[in-house]
């Protein structure tokens, strides 16, 4: 009997496989978005620069099919999105935590690209962040991409005028995109990195200081480090040298390595995951992005 | 994006330091144990603070004499995630004397991933000290040939744990640079005629830095290594 007891208490812990994915997806929900009125942590402190006026600031959402449930990504567009088809327009793909209010500090940076309203910026909430509906998972983020993508094109967006920007967890859609430019209605004409990573499995293997195998705690494929070699579009890497979370040499670096074609890289000493362009300085910041997207 | 840190980071831990010392001091010939131990890395959990992530396994010793105890273990923990995890190996006496001894464990880590087949085999050698105190520490001579030793004493031990990663080539080609993971353990164990007791700090990896990985390991060497804590209880069944 008690051979039974043991066996059925170890197909029963086996049967409801436990996965670590849901500990990459930081999302957290919001009853509304307070943009500038957000008084919890943020990206970035810009301390009053790079203020966007107000006309400027177009919320948008955009439905979204999850595995037959239509549910609304959330959105926000600095810029006129009566332009859209004539502004070259950059996606911006944010990272792990929270949502579009921790993010907006960095989305105003980028409206401020070239000048103030130079560029179009749509940032976008993946599902099970902020506003938008859905879960956090790894297809699901890259179907609110698409969803976004649709958007731009709808309004009359070019690839030649569309621009993608991944920053840590946002590389990954950024090169899921590019790899893969049959399976989207837009392909960017040009890719810019920050602090992307280059696989979940080697997030594992530094963690771990063992070679296990990613399968081991996670069901992500995200491996951009492959999914690069793919892309023919240029590159600009950004990467602060002092990332504590996803090192230069054993993420970004690796990603940039295998990018075959045009490619350029900004690696800045000091510069930890989510500082670099405050180390970086926010004006040299947005003036060598502003070099690439001119370039 | 930092939140991740503890909790992830800390269980990406549990395949190579989730269990304290086994047998460092061998069984007796044809005695016979059970065993369950809990404890892993220490991680800052916000909200909560510094405290071990209780991995646990359970396992079964037999000694097959005096000096060579053969063992098993099935880590529990790694069964949620649906690999399958042991340790065999065997815990052999190189020397002693009625207060202390030293013993060296060989063991092979064996993990295979129920649904993707995935495996790894990582070989295991500890080597510890061990010291006896208190006044049951020592037999007592009954006569010039016989001497019975108690079944209720207490000893500290310190040793070192050496994990070995045969496999030189990680993810995307990429060289591995660790090799050879060792830990440093300073445990007590309360030896008791049913139950027994053990406690353990380790230092994980001293010679690996800390830094510009996924995790935040708290470490006595600051930049270097992480810290561990682990607790075992023991039947004896014979």
């Amino acid at each position: 009997m008690k051979y039974y007891a043991i066996l059925f208490v170890t197909l029963s812990l086996v049967s409801c496989r436990k996965r670590l994915d849901s500990f990459l997806f930081n999302g957290a929900k919001l009853e509304s978005y307070q943009l500038d009125a957000y008084n919890g942590e943020v990206s970035l402190e810009l301390n009053g620069q790079f203020a966007v006026p107000d006309s400027m600031i177009h919320r948008v959402h955009f439905p979204v099919n999850l595995d037959g449930e239509v549910v609304e990504i959330q959105g926000i567009y600095v810029g006129d999105t009566n332009q859209i088809n004539q502004d070259t327009v950059i996606l911006y793909c944010h990272g792990n935590k929270d949502h579009m209010d921790f993010y907006w500090c960095r989305e105003k940076l980028y409206a401020n690209i070239g000048g103030l309203g130079r560029y179009g910026v749509l940032m976008f909430d993946y599902p099970g962040f902020g506003l938008s509906g859905g879960l956090a998972t790894e297809n699901n983020m890259y179907a609110s991409t698409s969803s976004a993508i649709s958007w731009l094109k709808d309004r009359g967006l070019t690839n030649d005028r569309f621009i993608m920007f991944g920053f840590s967890l946002g590389s990954a859609p950024v090169c899921e995109v590019s790899g893969h430019a049959s399976e989207y209605s837009l392909q960017p004409s040009k890719i810019i990195l920050e602090a992307p990573f280059a696989s979940a499995e080697i997030m594992i293997q530094d963690a771990a200081l063992l070679s296990m195998p990613g399968s081991f705690l996670v069901d992500l494929k995200i491996d951009n480090a492959t999914e690069i070699k793919k892309v023919n579009v240029p590159l600009l890497w950004i990467h602060g040298m002092a990332d504590s979370f996803l090192s230069m040499k054993s993420h970004g670096q690796l990603v940039y390595d295998h990018k075959p074609g045009q490619k350029e890289s900004v690696l800045v000493p000091g510069g930890e995951h989510e500082t670099t362009p405050f180390v970086m300085g926010y004006q040299a910041y947005i003036d060598r992005l502003a070099a690439f997207i001119q370039s | 994006m930092y939140r991740i840190k503890s909790i992830f980071g800390a269980l990406l831990l549990v395949f190579a330091s989730c269990a304290p010392a086994r047998f460092v001091e061998p069984l007796k010939k044809g005695q016979q144990v059970i065993t369950g131990n809990f404890g892993g890395p220490v991680a800052k959990i916000p909200g909560i603070g510094a405290i071990p992530i209780p991995f646990t396994s359970i396992g079964y010793g037999r000694g097959l004499s005096n000096k060579t105890t053969v063992f098993g273990n099935l880590h529990t923990t790694s069964l949620l995630f649906g690999i399958g995890q042991t340790d065999l190996g065997v815990s052999q006496s190189i020397w002693k004397n009625d207060r202390m001894g030293i013993s060296t464990q060989g063991s092979l880590n064996i993990l295979i991933d129920f649904y993707t087949g995935a495996n790894r085999f990582w070989p295991q050698l500890d080597a510890n000290y061990y010291f006896k105190y208190g006044k049951n520490s020592k037999p007592v001579q009954l006569d010039a040939l016989c001497k019975v030793e108690s079944k209720h004493y207490n000893f500290f031990y310190a040793g070192i744990s050496n994990w070995f990663d045969p496999y030189t080539i990680e993810s995307q080609g990429r060289p591995n640079e660790q090799l050879w993971i060792p830990s440093l353990q300073l445990g007590h164990q309360w030896i008791r005629p049913n139950w027994s007791y053990q406690a353990e700090l380790k230092l994980l990896a001293p010679n690996q830095s800390n830094q510009n990985i996924v995790v935040n390991y708290p470490s006595l060497l600051n930049n270097y290594g992480a810290m561990g804590l682990y607790f075992g209880i023991t039947y004896h069944l014979k």
